[in-house]
């Protein structure tokens, strides 16, 4: 056995995951129905959108917990691309279609179990159909009333009415599968990184700039200053707030010694508040004439926020391309 | 006591009116009075207003600045910075200028009515000491409460009801508004989370925020901006309000309101309303609170502060 786990991407949490599991940032809650081997229901289980089964390649036909977003940088920027507030809004919306379809989802359990286990199956059909489209109509009358959600979440209602629909119904025709296997291709309507929400795969999600994360800088439980290189700068990954700002500044004089341009990656950035634009701002106000400090897929809010108090525009504080949220 | 308002200060002035040929008549009577001196007019009112009155000016119209109260003044914290601006770019030119402005109407909720009115007091503080202008005040007597009525005889020196202005007679001393604001808030509906907070991080504050905010059905933006005004408020708490508060969270009917409650005492009534300077530090999360969300509810008692942010479900478009 080796010592150093090889697989990045394992998920390093407890599960099943307890009641207001919170650790895991991209952490998102959906329930799932287990069966036995005669599919009876056997209860509700929570579990995590992103959480998928990874093959041990050094030990054939050994799994294990795999993050489908994949190791703990990639879950960051991709947090970071979404934005927590429209994870909340899909976890939100998750927890209401739970809660909605549960009754749903364990009469359809007991009619599929029905439909496949005697030789009278023909004659249920009638009553799976029924109940299939009693669930469908209340799952359309749930994606209209929060249209306005789905679609700020990238979800557009009516390619995710059709997903829905087929995933019902390969639900009830695959006796085997407690939970449908997805088929990638209709998932690719919706753009990468919110097909994510789906439990989709999404392609590599990449920073503003190439950040060098075995030589942090700065580190707390809530972010990481990393050095950056294409282009040499610094990266900001996490929340900045009044408990690490004082390191946030000292960090940036640090940089403002080197000759030329300081770039600073803020795509990593799940939240910053105003002592942090004010750090940042100095920063920039404290160079010479002609040097530039140079924010990198500064979040649009965060761009906002620098209008809203005056900070922008600035003669010393330019910002590049890469916007995210 | 019947006569003009004075010329030589800042002269906030109330016109009340039951319908919309009263309404006509003063403002367009202000606003020519206006024009025929050549003066800047800028008037802030509803859009139907603003359709009634450019008809009726005719070419006029060109010469007088509109804006819509809906987009100015929803939060009516927003207001006096528009005031602000504006008597900033004409007050060194010698010529006098001057505004109609009606933030009171009958669709406000209770809790704006409340702010509003605050807004009208303040309004005598935040321009007293400042040049001399001229701004008018509809209130409509027919559909707004009686109380409102009253309270504009509070907040504004000169009232004009039939072509002639009298003397307030029961205008409120400046003293009274310059202290901190004390009106008791109501007691929230039902309160769906508490959070207790200190210097120890502010991260627990902005999920719970995050978290309520979706489950109410927001959507992203309004979401992250709540996140970053409540994150403020709360700093602000630990910074300036004896290093902990408290943070409710509820919904009253399609608003959310997130409270938050220190031991600290506030006494500056414009802090909210101010534009920071560029260079000065810290002092601009109220500002961006006011500029963030729909409502912001201020009160500072012996025993502490209390802010409330409240944030639209339905937000104008």
């Amino acid at each position: 056995m080796a010592l150093i786990d090889q697989h990045a991407d394992r998920c390093v949490y407890p599960r099943p995951f307890p009641e207001g599991f919170d650790a895991c940032p991209a952490f998102q809650a959906t329930s799932f129905i287990a069966a036995d081997s005669r599919n009876k229901p056997l209860g509700t289980w929570r579990t995590c959108r992103h959480l998928a089964t990874g093959n041990d390649l050094e030990n054939r036909g050994r799994f294990y917990p795999r993050c489908a977003l994949g190791d703990e940088q990639q879950r960051l920027q991709w947090l970071a691309q979404v934005t927590p507030a429209k994870l909340d809004v899909v976890r939100a919306l998750q927890d209401e279609f739970d809660q909605l379809s549960r009754p749903h989802r364990e009469r359809l359990f007991d009619a599929r179990a029905r439909l496949h286990s005697g030789p009278a199956s023909a004659a249920r059909e009638p009553e799976l159909e029924q109940l299939i489209n009693g669930f469908l109509s209340t799952i359309d009358r749930f994606l209209e009333l929060n249209d306005e959600r789905f679609r700020d979440v990238g979800l557009p209602a009516e390619p995710l009415r059709q997903l829905i629909k087929e995933w019902v119904w390969a639900w009830v025709r695959t006796p085997e599968l407690a939970t449908p296997r997805l088929d990638e291709k209709p998932l690719e309507v919706f753009d990468s990184p919110a097909r994510a929400f789906l439990g989709a795969p999404i392609e590599p999600v990449v920073s503003a700039a190439r950040r060098l994360w075995d030589r942090p800088l700065y580190s707390d439980t809530i972010l990481q200053i990393l050095p950056t290189v294409d282009p040499p700068g610094l990266a900001l990954v996490g929340d900045v707030d009044r408990s690490n700002v004082a390191a946030v500044a000292q960090v940036l004089a640090r940089a403002r010694g080197h000759a030329g341009d300081v770039h600073l990656d803020l795509s990593g950035l799940l939240f910053c508040d105003l002592g942090g634009l004010q750090v940042i701002v100095r920063a920039s106000q404290a160079l010479d004439a002609g040097r530039r400090l140079v924010l990198h897929g500064i979040p649009r809010q965060l761009e906002r926020a620098l209008e809203i108090v005056d900070w922008a525009p600035l003669p010393n504080l330019a910002i590049a391309g890469g916007v995210n949220g | 006591m019947r006569g003009t308002a004075p010329v030589d200060r800042f002269s906030h002035e109330a016109l009340l009116y039951s319908d919309m040929d009263e309404y006509l008549d003063g403002t367009l009577a202000f606003i020519r009075e206006g024009l025929a001196g050549s003066e800047p007019v800028l008037v802030v009112v509803g859009a139907p207003k603003i359709a009634a009155l450019t008809a009726r000016l005719g070419p006029d119209a060109g010469r007088v600045q509109f804006k819509n109260m809906a987009d100015v003044g929803a939060n009516p914290a927003r207001i006096i910075p528009a005031w602000h601006q504006f008597v900033e770019s004409h007050a060194g030119s010698g010529r006098p200028f001057r505004g109609i402005g009606e933030p009171i109407y009958p669709e406000r909720s209770a809790a704006e009515l409340i702010e509003c009115q605050r807004h009208e007091a303040l309004l005598n503080v935040a321009f007293d000491e400042g040049p001399a202008w001229r701004l008018l005040c509809p209130y409509n007597t027919t559909a707004l409460p009686p109380d409102v009525v009253e309270e504009a005889h509070r907040s504004h020196p000169y009232v004009a009801y039939d072509h002639s202005y009298i003397a307030s007679g029961i205008y409120a001393e400046e003293a009274i508004v310059r202290a901190p604001f004390t009106t008791p808030l109501p007691e929230p509906p039902a309160v769906r989370a508490t959070l207790a907070f200190n210097g120890m991080g502010l991260r627990p504050v902005r999920r719970l925020v995050s978290t309520e905010a979706a489950r109410a059905g927001f959507t992203s933006g309004p979401i992250a901006d709540l996140v970053l005004a409540v994150g403020e408020v709360a700093a602000n708490s630990i910074e300036h309000g004896g290093g902990s508060g408290t943070l409710r969270i509820w919904l009253d009917g399609g608003v959310l309101v997130c409270e938050v409650r220190d031991r600290g005492h506030f006494d500056d009534p414009l802090a909210d309303r101010r534009r920071p300077a560029a260079a000065q530090d810290g002092g601009r999360g109220l500002w961006l609170a006011n500029q963030l969300c729909d409502l912001m509810q201020l009160r500072s008692f012996k025993s502490g502060t209390t802010v409330r942010l409240h944030m639209h479900r339905r937000r104008n478009p």
